[in-house]
């Protein structure tokens, strides 16, 4: 692959992971990068391993070979529930939002790892990205229509303040125009705070619009490692990994 | 007899409110047999509410629904005599049986489990059958909502978002399906290339208002839709 | 009309210790999916550990704060050291196991204290008041009705105003995503267990004294009504237990006064049935979302 992997200066590196549930490996030998400030997606057909990817990386899955770090950090044997204090947020597939929770509980919950929680620690701030929440505080999260509901989960994670964030599948259900401004919000995020952002997206065109760097997922293996605007060009990449 | 211009589902000037929320704002739509229309719009468009009001969940304080030109009210058990089937978006399947069984439970009386097994095959997940849906991931059960749908051979199809979650070289299949169903294909979906790739016609709606109603290329040309729903490409 | 109304404040006085012991029910329910049917004999146990204080030091009080404190630490050992280990894929498992401890906690304390009813005596004086001839409520009476209000109220703060609450919450609700989000959910499992055996080992010292003393099975037909009153509540809401727990308490008091003593508990399953039958998700199944 033409791009260097940039060695060590990773906020994110995983090497040589193998991963899966049960016996059965999902993941094999996956090497991967995510740079400070950086949007890596994380392409492939269903079933190439792209959650179950994320799953190990926030620790929900148990690793079986190979290493993850995070800031230097060894992530192996780190709890799940200690993954938000290093600066890790999981966004995961449908969404998570607690629906007997109200909007605001749910958005005070991305703060609640903090020993003393900042009184309204930095919500108001949640609620100018999202001006949708901001007219529903009070609403339980079965109220919300789908797009309310992946706007309070990301809003949630960004309550936490992560210098990553692990994002599956955003636009599952989202109008177009949404998809586009939640994308948009996060290349924002990346411009203005830095924020790292490894995104699992099935609307690879979207996803690669807002991307540094693609990396196709085929079968758990790594299959290529591009910058995002090559991909989106390579025709026989595409053609192969991605179906169109 | 039905005059030819009767012939198919109608939607008269249709009405629902949920308290103070207009759900749907006088909405009307003609669909003959065969056609494919799209219904696109906005996260709480109504879209989802003008399918429940075809199924009877939702009675509308006005309008009114015929199919081929006798009006139907519907009541969600008695959908299939009408010929109409409907996969949910939330992938509603039966989690105590089988894969065959709840495609089995799409069937009409006296049916063979044959068929129920034939459409599996059709939408691929044959090999699943004697497993449980809540085993299979998303993009399975998605095949196994459909299949349960096309088991009845509706004379009507409601798709409510088949390709969310799904890949592009499944929904290049769901496309093809849809292509060959030779039904009458309602489709709410996100996914425009599925929907300018399939529908005959696409309705698009706003705040439970028709903005537009027209061809894919009408629709995609269309000042006001992209202001409403497809946004600036990002 | 004069037993009406003694009646009815023997019943509210007997469902605020119902809604005590339901609100321990309910609120391991909403933890951890689990009717914890050793609630009582835990109950029991924490009392026979708190009036052995009293006696020993002559302190009431002591033996009180013993016998809850015991609560805390009993329900968090039982949930580390046996819940947590149960295979909860099938809510069976859970039961058979809580049913096992009943076993073991009433056997350890027969071999322990022997098999006869030893005193509890009250804090406070059990004879009524009269007003205009009618004896309708003792300071005893007016200590339980606080001591349940206290509870009710500490309870609500702690749920509805606290950041533990709303991590114990979202931990009983959504386990995966609040561990994403960094909440020690084996931790708040744990807090929740320590709170309701706290909160029943309570209701079991306010109920002895009114009953006929301590015995290893003397909380067996007091889980029996607050079980009862937690089913109508709708075993989520804790608000419905106390609701539930009023109501049971009244049910008891009229139909033994008029009735009979024989017959209440009868009535107290006749209730359970029909709720069963006629509301199986409960009175307050529908505003739980609400009053969580």
């Amino acid at each position: 692959m033409t791009t260097g992997r940039p060695q060590g200066t990773g906020l994110l590196e995983v090497d040589g992971l193998t991963a899966g549930y049960g016996a059965a490996p999902v993941l094999h030998d996956v090497d991967l990068t995510v740079g400070a400030g950086r949007i890596v997606a994380v392409l492939g057909a269903n079933g190439a391993g792209k959650t179950t990817l994320l799953r190990t990386i926030s620790g929900l899955l148990p690793a079986a070979a190979g290493r993850i770090t995070f800031d230097g950090v060894d992530l192996r044997g780190v709890k799940v529930e200690r993954m938000v204090r290093h600066g890790i947020a999981h966004v995961p597939e449908g969404r998570g939002v607690v629906t007997e929770l109200t909007v605001d509980e749910n958005l005070r919950l991305g703060n609640l790892w903090r020993r003393r929680p900042k009184k309204r620690g930095g919500l108001d701030e949640i609620y100018d990205l999202f001006p949708a929440l901001a007219g529903r505080k009070n609403h339980l999260g079965h109220q919300l229509s789908g797009g309310e509901r992946q706007m309070l989960a990301i809003g949630r994670a960004l309550a936490a303040r992560p210098r990553l964030l692990l994002l599956d599948e955003p636009s599952l259900g989202l109008a177009p125009k949404l998809t586009a401004q939640i994308l948009g919000l996060l290349r924002d995020l990346r411009d203005r705070t830095g924020l790292a952002v490894l995104l699992v997206e099935q609307n690879v065109r979207s996803a690669l619009s807002i991307a540094d760097e693609g990396v196709v997922l085929n079968l758990g293996r790594i299959a290529a490692r591009e910058r995002a605007d090559k991909l989106a060009g390579d025709a026989d990449l595409r053609h192969a990994y991605l179906g169109f | 007899m039905s005059t030819r211009d009767e012939q198919g589902l109608y939607i008269h000037h249709t009405t629902v409110r949920f308290g103070g929320l207009l759900a749907l704002d006088d909405v009307s739509l003609r669909v003959p047999p065969g056609r494919v229309v799209g219904i696109i719009g906005p996260n709480g468009a109504g879209k989802t509410t003008l399918f429940n009001v075809i199924c009877g969940f939702v009675v509308p304080q006005a309008g009114a629904i015929t199919l081929d030109g006798r009006p139907l009210r519907p009541r969600p058990d008695h959908l299939y005599r009408h010929g109409i089937a409907r996969t949910l978006q939330g992938v509603g399947q039966f989690g105590g049986m089988t894969v065959l069984e709840n495609v089995q439970v799409g069937q009409r009386r006296r049916a063979r489990p044959e068929e129920a097994y034939a459409a599996l095959e059709r939408c691929g997940v044959a090999e699943h059958a004697g497993e449980y849906p809540g085993s299979l991931p998303y993009a399975k059960r998605k095949r196994v909502e459909l299949a349960r749908a096309l088991v009845a051979r509706p004379r009507i199809l409601l798709l409510d978002e088949p390709a969310g979650g799904l890949d592009a070289a499944e929904i290049g299949w769901l496309a093809e399906l849809i292509r060959s169903a030779r039904t009458t294909v309602l489709l709410v979906e996100h996914h425009m290339d599925l929907v300018m790739s399939v529908c005959d016609e696409i309705l698009v709606l706003d705040f439970g208002k028709p903005i537009a109603l027209g061809t894919p290329g009408e629709i995609r040309s269309d000042p006001k839709v992209a202001e409403a729903y497809l946004g600036a490409p990002a | 009309m004069d037993r009406f109304l003694y009646l009815t404040f023997d019943g509210l006085s007997r469902g605020a210790v119902y809604a005590a012991f339901a609100l321990a029910l309910v609120l391991i329910w909403r933890a951890a999916r689990i009717v914890n049917f050793a609630q009582g004999a835990m109950a029991v146990a924490t009392a026979y550990a708190g009036y052995s204080v009293a006696d020993a030091t002559g302190s009431y009080w002591l033996g009180f704060l013993v016998a809850v404190t015991g609560g805390l630490v009993l329900g968090a050992v039982v949930e580390r050291v046996v819940m947590r280990f149960v295979d909860h894929s099938s809510p069976l498992n859970g039961v058979v196991v809580a049913l096992g401890l009943v076993l073991i906690i009433q056997g350890v304390l027969g071999m322990i204290y022997g098999d006869g009813y030893r005193p509890a005596p009250a804090p406070f004086s059990r004879d009524a008041f009269e007003i205009g001839g009618i004896a309708i409520l003792s300071r005893y009476d007016l200590f339980v009705f606080a001591a349940v209000g206290a509870v009710v109220v500490l309870l609500t703060l702690l749920f509805t105003r606290t950041a533990t609450g709303l991590r114990m919450r979202a931990a009983a609700f959504a386990p995966d995503v609040s561990r994403l989000l960094g909440v020690p959910v084996g931790g708040m499992l744990t807090l929740g267990w320590a709170l309701a055996a706290a909160v029943g080992s309570l209701a079991g010292m306010l109920v002895l004294p009114t009953e006929l003393g301590l015995h290893p099975n003397a909380m067996d037909l007091l889980f029996v009504s607050a079980f009862t009153a937690a089913v109508v509540g709708g075993l989520d809401s804790p608000v419905g237990a106390v609701v539930g727990g009023l109501v049971v308490g009244l049910l008891l008091a009229y139909v033994g006064g008029y009735l009979g003593a024989t017959v209440a508990p009868m009535a107290v399953l006749v209730l359970l049935v029909v709720v069963l039958l006629g509301r199986p998700d409960g009175l307050f199944a529908r505003a739980k979302a609400r009053t969580a």
